[in-house]
């Protein structure tokens, strides 16, 4: 008999890193994630169907990373670059004949690059089927998400520029997956009253938030997160679980910082000479991560010990164990004073699974198991949830404005150093609205403006200006994004039809989003 | 010498004229700069906290200087909606770096603002520039008002139309009538009931306690390209306390 719900919630999503001809430093996220996250992610779903394990997962995958898994010429990169680094685990078994240890990890990341690149290649390099697959199955409930990843309350002040966002999200969910999404993520689970509109207006009947959102809300939430609540016009509002968020996801004492893993930021691409990284080698003068990495994260200290992978995958294990218990524990108390049966949502990034956490698919797989075989705890989806007790009404509130970011608001990515992308969003977003209003502009070079124009609301751009991490790239990418938006709109009020090609994305574009 | 005493400053500008009153706007209550190339807008930034930014072109920015005395200062005027009479109010000034340019963050009550931007003479008089607004900051701790309103969700009113809420309680859980939807083959045999919770205490459960400081943080781009390595450890430290510029109110 479950007493409570557990909802795991994956959101998948990467700026939009192509560059013509292949190349850039920054598409290696892209092989990265790849490698390290989506075919790993979609081994553990695999295998446990294989075994027959109940599981229900819901999954976002955005626009921008949907089309550059869909794109020939990136893929062909991709698979280059498993080469490459298969060659480099190679080597580097070959180099370090005399250390032991070192030498069994590189022959290890060997082995894995070479199962990696082999599954990817039986895929076709195709990644969408086996996720629509899965959808198909039960197992992945596929919502949508905004359309390139735009910051919604921040674009909300924009007129017209948040339901641009969500409805051409939700376009490309329809023309990708065959079907009208009944949840959307938004972007950096932000949210600001007055959304809600937009959400309804686009027919989305549930979103996520993050916990303050629904614990500050403008009526004190009777069950806490524990339960959804439901916007005055019936959006539902699914909030995160504060503590099992804070269990796999704090800087301080989440799961990942544990000894025994793997350290991220210890790589070889910041040890070796560019000679000794071969076909990795970044451009010269800078330095990279490749993905190899040989220590463990140990403590706080600069030294480091060598990874031991079976320390690491047992205590996967014990941190899959303890974060059931945990959820069990928290849907017990709950349910004790609950008229209704708790729900928990865990929502996390993909891209922790594997990249930043090399052993999160494997806590993923373990955990997955494990309420698999709790009869106390059942995985449920959010539409799965209101389906359950659709005969109960929920409580009826407006979440507070809020996201998951630094310090609960959007001040990270609305500050000083980006205060001037967003006066430049501003301008370009008016002047756009002006042209997407008069009939006798040349449309193909509006509709490329547009385009343009929603790349450049990407809230990684500002997110990797403020946290300085890339930050010369984020502020690259949003300059020619905005200086393409201007270029077209110029073009267009010329009706030079020559300069209208935007970026592969959004053939369905809808213009009239873009008259506020 | 003492300036002549002008009109107050609050009769000027469209925000104090207005007099709105309104708990949650759904649109747009003031139409900020109406040209393509001045900015000025609002919005909440956190719990407690109001981001305003102005950006001025060159000329406009030429045109504004020269058309005031040299001693007027730039200054924001925001209001909190709810403490907004019929008639009107003063709302808080603010003086601002006198640049074409710039972004503040100001900490104050939870509410609803709107906010203008514009000149204050030394004589009292408020040159009026441009207005921004409704943002909405939110509360830092938890809402006074307990009332239950309940709604069902698969019944709700018409879209973009706010519901009259009917219920005063929740009201009692029960089981589906039909069942679930399909779920995928389980091993073992079927699924087990889907059963309701045992207790009907009518007790708030516990609540995890909310720390906006320490929310944890979405993951950043992938690898960092041509960085050096940051310090050991994962995920990043998060930085924790207020940005420079803030301004108690």
């Amino acid at each position: 008999m479950a007493i409570a719900h557990l909802g795991l919630v994956l959101h998948a999503h990467l700026p939009d890193v192509r560059h013509d001809g292949g190349g850039g430093l920054e598409e290696r996220w892209f092989f990265e994630a790849v490698g390290q996250c989506y075919l790993p992610l979609l081994g553990v779903f695999e295998r446990l169907r294989r075994d027959g394990v109940r599981f229900r997962l819901t999954m976002s995958l955005s626009p921008p990373l949907c089309a550059m898994l869909d794109d020939d010429a990136l893929l062909r990169r991709c698979a280059r670059h498993f080469d490459a680094l298969t060659a480099l685990a190679i080597a580097e078994a070959e180099r370090n004949r005399r250390d032991a240890r070192i030498h069994r990890l590189a022959a290890w990341w060997r082995r894995i690059w070479e199962e990696r690149r082999g599954d990817f290649e039986r895929r076709g390099r195709r990644l969408l089927p086996a996720f629509r697959e899965l959808a198909d199955a039960g197992h992945l409930e596929l919502i949508a998400t905004a359309a390139t990843h735009g910051h919604l309350p921040l674009l909300h002040a924009m007129s017209g520029a948040a339901r641009a966002q969500i409805r051409m999200g939700i376009a490309d969910h329809v023309r990708r997956f065959g079907g009208p999404p009944a949840g959307f993520w938004p972007p950096e689970l932000a949210w600001t009253p007055g959304l809600e509109a937009e959400y309804e207006a686009a027919r989305v009947r549930w979103i996520c938030a993050d916990a303050h959102a629904v614990l500050l809300a403008d009526r004190r939430p009777r069950y806490g997160t524990f339960a959804p609540i439901v916007c005055p016009g019936g959006l539902v509002v699914f909030p995160r679980d504060a503590e099992l968020a804070r269990r796999v996801w704090s800087a301080r004492d989440g799961y990942p910082g544990d000894p025994w893993y793997l350290e991220y930021h210890r790589d070889i691409g910041y040890e070796r000479s560019p000679e000794a990284l071969g076909a990795l080698a970044p451009p010269a003068g800078a330095r990279a991560p490749v993905g190899l990495k040989y220590w463990r994260v140990t403590g706080p200290a600069d030294a480091k010990e060598v990874y031991e992978p079976a320390r690491a995958e047992e205590t996967a294990r014990r941190h899959a164990s303890d974060f059931v218990d945990c959820t069990l524990k928290r849907g017990e108390r709950a349910a004790a004073a609950m008229e209704r049966p708790p729900f928990l949502l865990a929502a996390f990034d993909a891209e922790l699974f594997g990249h930043w956490w090399n052993e999160g698919p494997l806590w993923l797989e373990e955990t997955l198991r494990r309420v698999a075989e709790c009869p106390a705890l059942r995985l449920t989806t959010p539409s799965e949830y209101l389906e359950m007790t659709r005969d109960s009404a929920l409580q009826c509130a407006t979440p507070a404005d809020s996201s998951w970011g630094e310090g609960g608001g959007h001040e990270t990515w609305w500050n000083e150093r980006t205060a001037d992308l967003w006066a430049g969003l501003h301008r370009a977003g008016r002047r756009l609205r002006r042209l997407a209003r008069r009939a006798t502009v040349n449309v193909p070079a509006v509709h490329a403006a547009a385009r343009h124009f929603l790349l450049a609301q990407a809230s990684d751009w500002p997110f990797m200006i403020r946290h300085g991490r890339a930050g010369e790239y984020g502020r690259r990418r949003w300059s020619a994004a905005l200086a393409a938006v201007e270029r077209c709109m110029e073009a267009a009020e010329r009706g030079d039809t020559d300069d209208t090609a935007g970026p592969a994305l959004f053939p369905d574009l809808d213009l009239s989003l873009f008259k506020g | 010498m003492k300036a002549a005493p002008g009109p107050p400053y609050h009769d000027e500008g469209p925000l104090c004229r207005s007099g709105v009153n309104r708990h949650r706007p759904s649109d747009g209550l003031i139409t900020d700069v109406d040209d393509d190339r001045n900015v000025f807008w609002i919005a909440g930034l956190a719990p407690g906290r109001l981001g305003i930014q102005w950006d001025f072109t060159e000329d406009r920015w030429r045109e504004l200087r020269e058309s005031g005395g040299s001693d007027d200062r730039l200054t924001i005027r925001f209001v909190r909606l709810a403490d907004l009479s019929a008639k009107g109010g003063p709302g808080t000034l603010r003086f601002v770096p006198g640049e074409r340019s710039g972004w503040v963050r100001l900490d104050v009550a939870a509410g609803v603002y709107a906010a203008e931007i514009g000149f204050l003479s030394p004589d009292g008089r408020y040159r009026f520039i441009a207005a921004a607004g409704p943002a909405i900051v939110p509360a830092n701790r938890e809402s006074p008002d307990c009332s239950l309103v309940v709604l069902d969700p698969v019944a709700p009113p018409p879209a973009r139309r706010r519901a009259e809420a009917s219920a005063s309680r929740l009201s009692p859980w029960r089981p589906p009538m039909a069942a679930p939807p399909p779920s995928p083959p389980i091993a073992g045999g079927a699924d087990p009931a889907w059963q309701p919770s045992l207790a009907a205490a009518m007790e708030i459960p516990e609540v995890v306690p909310h720390n906006a400081g320490s929310s944890p943080q979405r993951t950043g781009p992938l690898s960092d390209a041509c960085v050096a390595p940051p310090e050991a450890g994962w995920p990043q430290p998060i930085a924790t306390g207020p940005g420079t510029g803030s301004e108690e109110v």
